[in-house]
């Protein structure tokens, strides 16, 4: 049975989030949409690290990552790819007009996974 | 980004997954009543007891269809894959010094052909559309609709059309809406949803 520290799992990466942040800034404007009152807040500045995340969101049940021979974090620490440089490099080459036809599969798969 | 979203989870409802398995179960049931060996048939609901104490939770099939997807196992996200990778792909960017487009907790939607958004739909459908950074943003066309002889074009996009795409992130959101500059969100909010 593996056991391991409760972690912050972001469902929108924080490498995304970054390029709609407050310039030279990882904190970003955000307004929620209150069904019970039917309004918006008003907008307040968040670090990019305390929105859209759930505690261990991706970690698989220990008997299935145990049965699989698989680490309980084996989602978050690699099916994610596009995080780490990915999201970045096609903000820069997008910007100068740079995204060639051999990337199309990455930016498909980034959008839809 | 869109399947690994809290939203995308919500499709896997206990009652649905609960019905699923019930019915494969009950077909299961059907074919122990046609044997005759009363330890085969002792046997056969041992298994199908510890079906019905292991029916799987929401996140259980959510994490495992992401597993799966990383170890290129996945049939529904292969085909999807598949027809992304032949769409048109075009790059927005404002033609306006001042406009910005906005994100949320669940970027990226769907527009079928009667122009309805959709969060995901690839039926009937003419674009995808998500913003990158609030300066630039990717269209993924569906080449039935939209012809192109460049598979990558840039388009500069002016202060309605803007509006109009980052209207489409607006309603496809969960719950909250994200930009960089505050003033330009609180003129799209009371711009989109005066009464609120």
């Amino acid at each position: 049975m593996q056991y391991i520290k409760m972690e912050n799992q972001h469902y929108v990466p924080k490498s995304y989030l970054k390029h709609f942040s407050v310039s030279d800034s990882e904190e970003i404007f955000a307004t929620q949409f209150f069904e019970a009152g039917n309004k918006w807040s008003q907008p307040k500045k968040y670090h990019i690290n305390s929105i859209c995340f759930h505690g261990d969101f991706y970690n698989l049940d220990s008997r299935i990552a145990d049965y699989h021979k698989l680490n309980i974090d084996v989602i978050e620490r690699n099916a994610f790819w596009y995080e780490k440089h990915f999201i970045e490099d096609i903000v820069e080459k997008a910007d100068k007009q740079l995204l060639s036809v051999q990337e199309i599969p990455d930016l498909a798969f980034f959008y839809s996974v | 980004m869109k399947s690994r979203n809290p939203r995308f989870r919500k499709g896997y409802t206990q009652e649905k997954i609960n019905e699923q398995y019930i019915k494969s179960i009950d077909e299961f049931n059907s074919e122990i009543e046609k044997i005759d060996n009363p330890q085969l048939i002792r046997r056969a609901k041992l298994v199908i007891n510890y079906l019905l104490s292991s029916i799987p939770k929401p996140k259980e099939l959510h994490n495992n269809s992401i597993l799966r997807l990383h170890s290129n196992d996945n049939v529904v996200f292969k085909s999807v894959l598949n027809r992304v990778v032949n769409y048109n792909i075009v790059i927005y960017s404002p033609k306006e010094k001042e406009d910005i487009f906005i994100t949320t907790d669940a970027p990226g939607y769907s527009v079928d052909k009667n122009k309805a958004f959709f969060d995901t739909k690839y039926i009937d459908d003419l674009y995808h559309f998500i913003p990158i950074s609030s300066k630039l943003a990717l269209g993924f066309h569906n080449p039935e609709f939209y012809e192109s002889t460049n598979r990558i074009s840039y388009q500069k996009v002016n202060s309605e059309e803007i509006f109009q795409l980052n209207y489409g992130s607006a309603v496809n959101r969960t719950a909250n809406i994200y930009c960089s500059n505050e003033n330009t969100l609180n003129e799209f909010i009371n711009k989109v949803f005066p009464e609120k």
